[in-house]
């Protein structure tokens, strides 16, 4: 039986802040197939970013289980989790998380570096998505002599080099003019369409919704369908 | 392995690349603990090794040798012993230190007064024939053997190492004089090569023959020592207890090694102290490595965050970032070995005088080290890195890719329990001092003072914390007014971790520089009250010999006669003291006039009155013993003191203990009749000589001069009083030179830190510019946060140097040295000495500052 490339199983989250407990989710449970690409929908503080830093293996739940690829990962040690990281999940942040002493091309190579690749390979691929992004003549720029779009599609490229299965990306718009939003969504719907990779995309925007093939809302923390 | 060295290379180098002035200061901070850490080691290793390496080459082939201390022993016992079948050979010895300088034709004459004139050198009477199975040394000219015995045959002849050649530049045929118990002229007959025996004591070594040797110090028919070789196949511990059976009493024999012991067992203290003080800048150092890279891993929480949510394990990033405090450490390494190479030809000329000055004569002028000794101060440098870096790789690794996804801003909260469980851990640990002085105090060891000392260290750094947010609240709520002050005081606690480690390490530097500016002004002020008190002679005389360490040399008693005879002399005391084995080392006796002492002069009894406490000794032919000689053997008053002596044991009562500060082993005194009745010495070392009282000082001074042997030296009560002031200041002067480098480290700390958190504050120090701040404001408010940082520390740091003090005071120096001190605080002083480290640090902190002032508006807004 193929199991779904993302399960969550009656998944809650609560964070300590001061004496206070704030419940960032609620019980979600959920389900993301191969190739699907799902917006994830709320005010800010429902719960998003949680949600997909639950899926992306960067944090672990409070009780309830998390599945990639059939694998339940809220139980796995730091090494699988990164091994989880590293091999089947790109992300892509609002506000862009680039090494500022790494050029262009060493910032999207990472990925590839991390992973121990050949040399050779990591610049053939580096070059690739790089081309794909419409970067190729700002490879040896560093992250400070580009503009905010050109930055977020450097994230992106960073974010695909490896071929992931699952691409998260947290209100990657949110910190973008609406000419730079709308290519960013372009080139992640066009190297999804090419890829077959699965997208969950945070947003509270309204432009990202309509490249998507679910929609789902978070409010308070609770998950729910068609949002 | 390949993925921790690409991201060194991508991030870390790139970062630091960045900030070459963060870089800089750390990699000096480095550098100059590791520095002074192996600069210290290399000069204590030269000196305590030239000093072994002499006793060795000196000794040469000997197994055992006969003395009886200052005494010598009687020269036909050499014949006895040569009758002894075990023993092969056995060789006369004088072994002596003069002042020698050359005479050729410069017709120049000896000052009487300038005791550093001409150069100190150890002279040694050998049997020239017969001595050559025991030490080997060669002429630099080959002569045919008959030129040799006739060279050797020359009374008026010497022969010179190198060293002294070089020194006096003379050679073969030149003249020179020498200052002993008698001013003599000789002829150099010839210059050791330099090599063997020849060369221990940087070659400051003169030969002569052993009967020239005998007329030159006066030691008629005695001899210092006698050298023996054991037949092949002899078991030298038996063959040793049969020869003591068969010597006369107050004589012993031993192993040539034996006779180190005791001056290397006082220079093991010396060093150590010094040793200690070195760690010190080595510890300041590693918390500047440590603040360098807790710095690093605040900053890049977002750097770390992308990696881990790329990827990398949390073994990855303390790969990561251990290795990038092995880099700086590997670099500041190669720079402090390098600094410590040139810095410990200087701490060796500081130790050296201070051995000369206080323990044994010891020439030696160049460091010796090798790969042992550079890599060594690598492994030093790497290993305080990787200790001090792996704190902060911990901490980096322990991050969850969310916190820096999340919090970019990194706010740092500190928990209540937290600050609680320091002031409670800091508490327990200054109980644990304590108990750790009364131990120390039990047992008679310094060691647990030591780890007391460490121990109000950790204290103090623990501490840190809670006072850099207690100081920063404080500040805030008192001059919170001030726009300037707000932001200081904001700054300080916006990254309290950070500042407290920058705050530990400058409150552990002026926490070791009130100790010991307490402890040697006390130390001073109780030399000098004891100076006041006890040195009451006019006048003071002695050979110009007496004047090197260890010296033996002596005057005729009848100097006394002579000196008592001229105009205005009311008394005179004549001072001897001969070096006994007793107990397996060797004491000082001494014999001085009581009734001259009790009556004139005054000694600082523990406890009774120096005149009844001196005349009962007299009359009772009972001993006073120092304090340190009552510490150093656990002799008390009334208790019995059995001293070998030509005629067998002298059993002398302990009439009172008294303090001084002249020696660190300390004497037993006696009133010199006693000691001449008992040990039949009839020799003086020195003379106090007190005047009428309508006596005009210059006028007796001359008439001395002219009466007085050319070889005397003769110094007024103040010149003796300049002379006690002026070596107390040479002994300590290298104590503040490695202080003030553990301070000026610590001040790079500050400068580091400062830098750290204003490139952490870029938006901030743009949005407060935008919002109208000037320059000026910003500058003043990050030289304001130097300001209170320095105070703070200075506050710790003295909170904790008072505690140290009393540490070094009653634990430390009364154990391992048997001195009392006063404890005593010089307020002024010390005010001075912080109020400049509160001005270094803010000094310190004006490049920062006006790095801050500087970063333009537009870009810190919009830098990401």
């Amino acid at each position: 039986m193929a199991h779904p490339l993302v399960e969550l199983k009656e998944v809650s989250k609560t964070y300590a802040a001061g004496d206070m407990r704030i419940h960032a989710l609620r019980d979600v449970s959920f389900q993301a197939e191969q190739g699907e690409f799902i917006t994830v929908s709320g005010p800010s503080g429902s719960g998003k970013s949680t949600f997909l830093h639950l899926m992306g293996a960067v944090d672990a739940p409070t009780s309830g289980e998390v599945f990639l690829g059939g694998l339940e990962i809220s139980r796995l040690s730091d090494e699988g989790l990164s091994e989880i990281r590293r091999k089947e999940v790109g992300f892509i942040h609002q506000f862009f998380h680039l090494m500022p002493t790494m050029t262009v091309y060493e910032n999207v190579a990472l990925p590839l570096l991390l992973q121990g690749r050949k040399r050779a390979e990591i610049k053939e691929m580096a070059e690739n998505a790089l081309a794909r992004v419409g970067l190729s003549n700002r490879m040896r720029s560093f992250p400070r002599q580009l503009s905010g779009g050109e930055m977020q599609r450097v994230a992106v490229a960073r974010a695909i080099i490896h071929k992931p299965r699952l691409i998260l990306a947290d209100e990657p718009t949110g910190n973008l003019d609406s000419g730079n939003s709308q290519n960013v969504l372009e080139l992640v719907a066009e190297l999804h369409k090419e890829d077959g990779f699965t997208v969950v995309m945070a947003t509270h925007d309204q432009m990202p919704l309509r490249y998507a093939t679910r929609r789902v809302g978070i409010t308070d923390g609770r998950l729910e369908e068609g949002c | 392995m390949g993925v921790t060295f690409s991201l060194l290379r991508l991030l870390a180098w790139r970062r630091l690349k960045e900030e070459p002035f963060r870089l800089a200061l750390t990699l000096v901070g480095v550098a100059l603990g590791v520095a002074v850490f192996i600069a210290v080691k290399m000069a204590n290793e030269t000196s305590t090794r030239a000093f072994e390496n002499s006793l060795v080459a000196i000794s040469g082939k000997t197994q055992l040798e006969v003395s009886a201390g200052g005494l010598g022993v009687d020269e036909n016992l050499i014949l006895k012993l040569r009758a002894m079948r075990e023993l092969k050979r056995a060789a006369p010895v004088i072994q002596q230190h003069v002042w020698i300088r050359g005479a050729g034709g410069s017709g120049a004459r000896w000052r009487r007064g300038a005791a550093s004139q001409g150069s100190a050198v150890l002279a040694l009477g050998l049997d020239l024939l017969g001595d050559n199975d025991f030490r080997g040394y060669e002429f630099e000219n080959k002569y045919a053997r008959e030129e040799i015995l006739s060279r050797i045959a020359d009374p008026q002849g010497l022969f010179i190492a190198r060293g002294v050649a070089d020194a006096l530049r003379v050679g073969v045929g030149d003249f020179v004089e020498v200052e002993a118990a008698r001013r003599m002229r000789f002829r150099v007959r010839g210059v050791l090569k330099p090599e063997g025996m020849a060369k221990s004591m940087d070659g400051r070594l003169i030969i002569m023959d052993i009967g020239v040797a005998q007329e030159v110090f006066e030691r008629f028919g005695r001899l210092d020592r006698i050298d023996l070789i054991l037949e092949d196949g002899g078991e030298i511990e038996s063959i040793r207890e049969k020869i003591q059976k068969f010597l006369p009493p107050g004589a012993i024999v031993e192993r040539p090694a034996r006779r180190g012991r005791d001056v290397e067992k006082m220079l093991a203290s010396f060093q150590l102290n010094l040793t200690v003080l070195s760690v010190i800048a080595l510890l300041v150092g590693c918390f500047l490595i440590y603040n360098t890279m807790s710095a690093s891993v605040l900053r890049r929480r977002g750097e770390i965050a992308t990696l881990r949510s790329l990827g990398v394990t949390s073994k990855g990033i303390v790969s990561l970032y251990g290795a990038e405090a092995l880099c700086i450490g590997l670099a500041g390494s190669c720079l402090g070995v390098a600094m410590g190479v040139f810095m410990a030809q200087g701490a060796l000329s500081f130790i050296s005088q201070t051995i000369r000055n206080l323990y044994a004569f010891l020439e030696v002028r160049h460091v010796l080290f090798g790969p042992r000794e550079l890599l060594w101060g690598f492994g030093v440098g790497l290993g305080v890195s990787l200790v001090s870096g792996i704190f902060p790789a911990i901490a980096a690794s322990r991050q969850s890719p969310r916190q820096g996804i999340v919090e970019r801003q990194g706010k740092v909260e500190v928990r209540p329990a937290a600050i609680a469980a320091l002031v409670s851990g800091a508490l327990l640990i200054a109980c644990l001092a304590y108990w750790l002085n009364l131990q120390a105090l039990a047992g008679g060891t310094p060691w647990p003072g030591y780890l007391s000392a460490a121990a109000v260290i950790l204290a103090t750094a623990l501490f840190s914390l809670p006072v850099v947010l207690c100081g920063s609240a404080i500040v805030r709520r008192t001059l919170g007014g001030a726009l300037s002050a707000w932001l200081a005081a904001h700054g300080l606690g916006r990254h309290p971790h950070r500042n407290a480690v920058t705050l530990s390490s400058l409150a552990i530097a002026v926490a070791m520089l009130v100790s010991l500016i307490i402890m040697i002004e006390s130390f001073r002020a109780t030399v000098e009250v004891w100076t006041q008190q006890t040195l009451r002679a006019d006048f003071y005389a002695a050979p110009a010999s007496r004047f090197i360490k260890g010296s033996r040399a002596s005057v005729s008693e009848d100097a006394l006669k002579i000196i008592g005879g001229v105009s205005g002399v009311a008394a005179v005391d004549g001072f001897r003291a001969v070096r006994l084995p007793w107990r397996g080392a060797r004491i000082t006796l001494a014999g001085g006039d009581f009734r001259i002492v009790a009556e004139r002069g005054r000694l600082l009894f523990i406890d009774g009155d120096s005149k009844e406490t001196l005349t009962r000794a007299r009359t009772r032919g009972e001993a006073v013993v120092t304090e340190t000689f009552a510490n150093l053997y656990g002799v008390k008053k009334g208790d019995y003191l059995r001293l070998p002596a030509p005629g067998g044991e002298v059993p002398v009562r302990v009439a009172g203990v008294y303090y001084d500060y002249t020696t660190e082993g300390g004497f037993v005194v006696v009133d010199r009749a006693f000691l001449k009745k008992h040990w039949r010495d009839d020799r003086l070392s020195s003379l106090a000589i007190y005047l009428t009282e309508n006596a005009r000082s210059e006028d007796v001074r001359k008439s001395l001069e002219n009466v007085l042997d050319p070889t005397m030296v003769l110094i007024s009560n103040a010149g003796l009083k300049k002379r006690v002031s002026s070596i107390f200041d040479q002994t300590f002067a290298i104590t503040y030179a490695l202080e003030f480098i553990a301070v000026l480290v610590a001040l790079l700390g500050v400068a580091t830190s400062l830098s750290s958190n204003i490139l952490e504050r870029v938006h901030e120090i743009g949005a407060l510019r935008a919002m109208g701040l000037n320059r000026k404001g910003i500058t003043t408010a990050i030289m304001g946060e130097a300001a209170i940082l320095g105070a703070l520390s200075v506050l710790a740091g003295l909170a904790s140097g008072v505690c140290l003090a009393a540490i070094l005071i009653f634990v430390v120096n009364k154990l391992s040295f048997g001195w009392t001190i006063q404890y005593i605080f010089a307020w002024k002083g010390m005010a001075a000495y912080l109020l400049v480290v509160v001005l270094a640090s803010l000094a310190a902190s004006w490049l920062p500052a006006r790095a801050a002032a500087r970063i333009p508006i537009r870009e810190a807004l919009s830098e990401e």
